[in-house]
């Protein structure tokens, strides 16, 4: 890379979340993007979505949809998803490669599903039914669990043919994956080279927390400094387009979350610098 | 009739703590009894129970701290007696549907500590989820336990719907205008 040669970045952004939003509408320098949650407008707050819409590149974030249930989708979730991805006009939409429902049992959170060619079917028509309701891209995110779940195939490999097929991006939280590695001993860069690069279009990452020696997502902590080599292992290898930090309790003073994002920012940078 | 699918087996398994320990003690029975179909059951009867107990605890965890997020202030007074209050609760109480459960939840275990622990259910904090959670547009309710500048007061809730339909409180402490608790 020659001395001149500008480098492409990641933008950087925070989640949406009502103990920052008077801090994210004030239009802070440290904010590029942001990540809203489309079940936290079902009910109201469509001014908002237009107030961040206007200034910011955003994206919606759905969490109830679950994809991975092998039923119809709930018509009401997806017109109400749909109607938030309208109003905010985002880049993009994303959800989970996940299921929280089956027939009337609600479990409330994001659950594995198995790796089989009956599962991929499943995603598959139902992100595609989601792409063409909302008339935008979609990506999906991997999450952590604690159940590893049998199957036909590898993980990565049913998330590379899960892309292929229904041209669906990947969401890859960097979270989630160095969890999932800690918890099941695994390699999370070996894991993340069996990706194909282009799929991943945006990342998540928040600190982990860790307790009586097992991994967790409660997305409360500071991003530690192996997340951030993990980060920039990812962003070294595809060409990212977004990251968000994705702390949901906790809240720091926004003075530490700017110095966050400027840390993320760094990394980034010096991850394309290689 | 179909067979029952994987996703489905896994939900009642996960959603069914009594399903869970017969499942750990004979699995092929259990998956005999779900109904799933043969490759189901197969992937079925090679879960591993013990980190299935853990996912399932982990659900209930994540659970427990939307409602406690929701109601900090009911969370601190029950201090090491909310876990367990909790887990009462939620053992009668399957997780609510729709992207308003955890609101719903917390209205729940405001029901279950009234009946139960009534003397340490806080009142203003019920009051306020109770609204957020109804289709009200305004009340005004007198409560004994008003945190005002890091004390509880008695004193009046003010709950309204702003313009955009959300949520507010305004409330006044009885002391400020000379009324004492008796």
């Amino acid at each position: 890379m020659t001395e001149n040669e500008l480098i492409e970045i990641p933008r950087v952004g925070v989640g949406f979340r009502a103990p920052i939003a008077d801090w994210i509408l004030s239009k802070p320098e440290s904010i590029d993007c942001i990540e809203v949650t489309a079940e936290h407008f079902f009910d109201s707050g469509e001014d908002v979505l237009c107030e961040l819409s206007q200034s910011y590149p955003l994206y919606v974030h759905g969490l109830g949809l679950s994809l991975g249930t092998p039923e119809p989708l709930d018509s009401v979730t997806l017109r109400r998803f749909c109607r938030a991805a309208e109003v905010a006009d985002p880049d993009w939409i994303s959800e989970h490669i996940a299921f929280t429902k089956s027939g009337d049992v609600e479990l409330g959170h994001l659950n594995p599903v198995p790796c089989t060619a009956r599962t991929l079917q499943t995603l598959v028509d139902h992100a595609r039914e989601v792409m063409d309701l909302c008339q935008k891209p979609l990506i999906l995110e991997n999450i952590t669990t604690f159940l590893p779940l049998p199957g036909e195939m590898s993980e990565t490999d049913f998330i590379n043919q899960l892309c292929d097929t229904s041209g669906v991006g990947l969401l890859l939280d960097v979270t989630n994956l160095l969890i999932n590695s800690r918890n099941h001993n695994f390699d999370p860069v070996e894991w993340l080279r069996e990706l194909n690069p282009n799929h991943i279009v945006q990342l998540h990452i928040v600190g982990y927390s860790v307790r009586d020696g097992v991994w967790l997502d409660h997305h409360a902590a500071s991003v530690q400094d192996d997340l951030l080599e993990l980060m920039q292992e990812v962003v070294a290898y595809a060409p990212v387009q977004a990251i968000i930090l994705e702390r949901d309790a906790h809240f720091p003073p926004v003075t530490e979350i700017a110095a966050e994002l400027m840390r993320l920012e760094d990394a980034c940078e010096s991850a394309r610098l290689r | 009739m179909n067979p029952r699918g994987f996703v489905d087996a896994l939900t009642q398994l996960l959603s069914d703590p009594t399903l869970r320990q017969r499942f750990e003690s004979d699995r092929c029975a259990v998956v005999d009894e779900l109904g799933v179909g043969h490759e189901d059951a197969e992937l079925l009867r090679r879960l591993d129970s013990q980190k299935l107990q853990q996912q399932a605890q982990e659900l209930m965890h994540k659970r427990q701290s939307e409602v406690a997020r929701l109601m900090p202030i009911t969370w601190e007074r029950l201090s090491d007696d909310a876990e367990g209050l909790f887990r009462d609760y939620a053992e009668t109480m399957s997780w609510p549907c729709g992207h308003q459960r955890h609101l719903h939840d917390a209205v729940g275990f405001c029901g279950f500590l009234r009946t139960h622990t009534p003397d340490k259910t806080v009142k203003s904090e019920c009051n306020r989820i109770e609204f957020k959670a109804s289709n009200g547009r305004f009340a005004i309710k007198f409560v004994p336990d008003l945190l005002l500048d890091g004390n509880e007061r008695c004193g009046i809730q003010f709950l309204y719907r702003n313009s955009q339909g959300h949520a507010k409180q305004s409330s006044m402490s009885l002391t400020a205008i000379g009324y004492r608790r008796s």
